[in-house]
């Protein structure tokens, strides 16, 4: 069957009188598009606060892009409007609220549009343009545990890109041989994985036996423009070794070509085989019920290193050293200092929410003389929304960003790993320590 | 902060281009050398000749009077498209000379394709057929090896009624594999003559084998076959690129017109025409060529790497960690080879022949890789 992605956009002025006519555009056309009546009203919700949030800023007066995208197995929802027309500041997490304020604590702003989706992000594009994204996964039903089937791995089996029937095969076995931790939400559902491969967005192959039968499997994803995520390699059996590393070639010779520059991986198992992915470090996630999941990242690098310029901060310094030395990726270090000059009085960090995880990720977009303050204030709207694991992307490739590393170690931010070319240049991945 | 002149290149740039990767080369050797701490650079990694280019042509190089440098090159390559008819015992009209092999393959893709053809290649060989293919639009259909050689069945099944060219790499760079002539004369009777096949022979002088194709004499027979070969590899002129193909002259005429002229500089061509007349150069590079493969091969086997060896002046080897990881861990010692995750042979690096100090480098190297992770 052919999948198809179907968008529609819609551009009006930002006013609320305008609401309507919003809410009503996205709730009919994800119905249209064929989602159901829950994730449609939901994907409304959130547009309606959205939409409520860029009108009532004092500068508002332009027009907004709407552009609702949906694939089979998601719905987006983008807004977009030039940052002329419209205070960046205002699209900081949080923007008006104290810390220390816990009054203006329930004033959420955007927040309060991420409570309807599963994810949501605010970025600045290369085009001056803002954008507002929230994404809402389509709800399927899960896979019943009666459909797990018994296994039994042959001694050979051959490498293929997976079919509707491998993926119903493979989803009816893989939480069982595999450790949760190994193991993202959406595998629990044949269909939802069906869907993503269809839409072309997710790749997955399969080791099939001589008897038919799917033994292993491994998937991936474009994260970014440069790293493709990967998870796995899964088989139905420890002994399947081989298999495990054929899962992996199978799947480097596919992302070989792409635009991919690395694959990153926090969903390994213990099939992985020794020397396929360099360990970056770990990451630790809280989940909601206070449990603390220490997730090993994987990085193979699919290009030859260059190497390139970095810039970092005096107190990063040592921190990178050790971590270049150790991943042997040649870099220039280049120590950012303030020199006194003029920057604007306000910063901006953009903020990706991954409701699943209870995760927050911010990245800095524009410097400011109140760039610790928005951090604080950043934090403390995650924290108040429970989102348990906060993280800070610093991308490597300026040295205002590098610069800010001394802000984040002062409020409790550690640097946990460097992901090579995974921004502009490198990025390093810090981390906010848990609350005792 | 807003850039209002920015150009909407959504709209500007065609889809098949703004989802292609830009290859990025290597950057000169004194960055790299900052860049990985090592004093010297073993460059192992373009299959490059060691052995530099014949005497003849560096005398050309040498002796090139810097006034000329104002004056246009022969735009269409005259004498050294006379000198390589004389040398096949063909037409002078049967040969284009290119900015290096690249070069012309772009002419080749841009003469006969359009929008919804398709060319029919294999997924593990030299990636510039795939890549022209793909950014100029056209489907590339990859074919998977089969006993790392180019699969001739798997091919012909691949090919449909917007078929256009097929592309065979012979020797196969990476693998060094070939198809015998037998094998390519059976591949070209059923391919039939409504179809463009192309034979990369870029290594094809490092080839001693009695059942290696002549591709050039083919030509007399089959119409619809085009040759690839370089002055980059067994010539030595890769820093001048210079390349050429060869077909019957119906299809010159068709492929000249998507072909730029002046694009091959004077040097380049007068380097070439004295280095095709230097015989001698090819069997000294064949001999050395021969006698340092060995020495990887019997690097390899000390190591417990297995190694994949064919014709051409290069050896793979699988490595028990990631490629591109060895790439970076023999930077640092000074070493430069190709990691073959690009190719689609993850795991794999591939080692150009270069001079035996350079070989002995490269071994200690290897050595120190495979130590550290046992």
């Amino acid at each position: 069957m052919k999948h198809t992605q179907k968008s529609a956009s819609l551009r009006v002025p930002a006013a609320l009188m305008h609401l309507p006519a919003v809410r009503s555009f996205l709730e009919e056309t994800a119905q249209a598009f064929g989602f159901a009546q829950g994730d449609c009203f939901r994907i409304g919700l959130a547009g309606e606060e959205l939409f409520s949030y860029v009108c009532s800023l004092e500068s508002a007066g332009g027009f907004l892009e709407v552009i609702l995208h949906s694939v089979d197995y998601q719905i987006r929802v983008t807004f977009l409007f030039d940052a002329q027309q419209f205070d960046p500041w205002a699209f900081n997490i949080g923007a008006h609220i104290s810390p220390d304020d816990e009054a203006s604590l329930g004033e959420l702003g955007l927040l309060l549009a991420s409570r309807a989706v599963d994810r949501f992000a605010i970025s600045l594009r290369h085009d001056g343009r803002i954008e507002l994204l929230v994404v809402k996964d389509k709800t399927y039903p899960e896979t019943p545990p009666e459909a797990q089937l018994p296994v039994q791995a042959g001694n050979r089996w051959h490498i293929r890109n997976a079919n509707p029937d491998d993926i119903r095969l493979f989803t009816g076995w893989v939480r069982q041989f595999c450790s949760l931790r190994s193991c993202p939400p959406f595998l629990n559902s044949a269909g939802r994985i069906i869907d993503m491969i269809a839409s072309g967005e997710y790749g997955m192959i399969v080791a099939v036996d001589e008897k038919e039968m799917v033994v292993g499997g491994a998937l991936w994803h474009e994260r970014t423009d440069k790293a493709f995520e990967s998870f796995g390699p899964y088989t139905a059996s420890e002994g399947l070794t081989g298999c495990a590393n054929d899962l992996i070639e199978g799947m480097v010779s596919r992302v070989a070509r792409s635009r991919a520059v690395c694959l990153l991986s926090r969903w390994m198992t213990p099939a992985m085989p020794s020397g396929a992915f360099e360990l970056l470090g770990d990451i630790a996630l809280r989940d909601a019920e206070g449990a603390v999941h220490v997730i090993p990242v994987g990085y193979r690098h699919l290009k030859e290193d260059t190497g390139c310029r970095v810039w970092t901060a005096p107190e990063l310094e040592p921190f990178l050293r050790s971590e270049y030395d150790r991943l042997c990726f040649a870099r220039e270090l280049v120590v950012a200092r303030t020199e006194g000059e003029h920057k604007p009085a306000h910063s901006v960090f953009a903020a990706r929410i991954d409701r699943q995880r209870l995760s927050a990720t911010l990245t800095a977009v524009l410097d400011g003389y109140d760039a610790e303050e928005n951090l604080r204030r950043q934090v403390a709207a995650f924290e108040r929304e429970t989102m348990l694991n906060i993280f800070f992307e610093l991308d490597l490739s300026t040295a205002w960003q590098a610069a800010l590393a001394p802000i984040l170690l002062r409020n409790g931010f550690v640097p946990k790993l460097v992901m090579p070319y995974a921004g502009t240049a490198d990025i390093v991945l810090f981390q906010k320590a848990f609350a005792s | 902060m807003t850039r209002p002149s920015a150009p909407d290149l959504d709209f500007l740039v065609p889809r098949h281009v703004r989802s292609f990767e830009p290859y990025i080369p290597s950057k000169p050797d004194a960055e790299l050398k900052k860049l990985y701490r090592c004093d010297h650079l073993y460059r192992l990694n373009n299959n490059e000749n060691p052995l530099g280019p014949p005497e003849a042509a560096q005398a050309i190089i040498a002796e090139f009077d810097p006034e000329r440098a104002s004056l246009y090159p022969s735009g269409d390559s005259y004498y050294l498209r006379h000198a390589l008819a004389e040398r096949f015992r063909l037409d002078p009209e049967q040969f284009i000379v290119g900015n290096g092999a690249n070069e012309v393959i772009t002419f080749v893709i841009k003469a006969f394709c359009q929008e919804g053809d398709n060319i029919v290649t294999a997924d593990k060989t030299f990636a510039v057929y795939e890549w022209v293919a793909t950014f100029s639009g056209i489907e590339a259909r990859l074919v998977p090896l089969q006993d790392v050689t180019f699969d001739d069945e798997g091919m012909l099944q691949r090919i449909d009624s917007r078929t256009k060219i097929l592309f065979i790499c012979n020797p196969n760079n990476p693998t060094g594999t070939y198809w015998s002539e037998e094998r390519l004369r059976r591949f070209l009777e059923r391919a039939g003559p409504n179809r463009i096949v192309v034979l990369d022979e870029a290594y094809a002088e490092f080839v001693d084998r009695p059942d290696y194709p002549d591709g050039m004499q083919l030509l007399r027979e089959y119409e619809n076959l085009v040759i690839f070969r370089t002055f980059s590899k067994m010539y030595g002129l890769a820093g001048l690129r210079i390349g050429y193909l060869a077909a019957s002259i119906s299809l010159v005429d068709v492929i000249r017109r998507t072909g730029v002229v002046y694009s091959v500089n004077s040097i380049a061509q007068e380097a070439a025409l004295a280095a095709l007349r230097d015989d001698g150069h090819v069997l000294r590079t064949r001999e050395h060529v021969a006698r340092e493969k060995q020495f990887l091969c019997e690097t390899a086997e000390r190591l417990g790497i297995p190694a994949q060896t064919g014709e051409g002046c290069f050896v793979m080897m699988r490595m028990p960690i990631s490629d591109t990881l060895v790439y970076r861990k023999m930077m640092q010692m000074g070493v430069m080879i190709r990691s073959m995750t690009g190719f689609r042979y993850p795991n794999w690096i591939r080692i150009s022949i270069g001079l035996h100090d350079a070989m002995e480098a490269c071994a200690e190297a290897l050595s120190s890789v495979v130590a550290g992770e046992r």
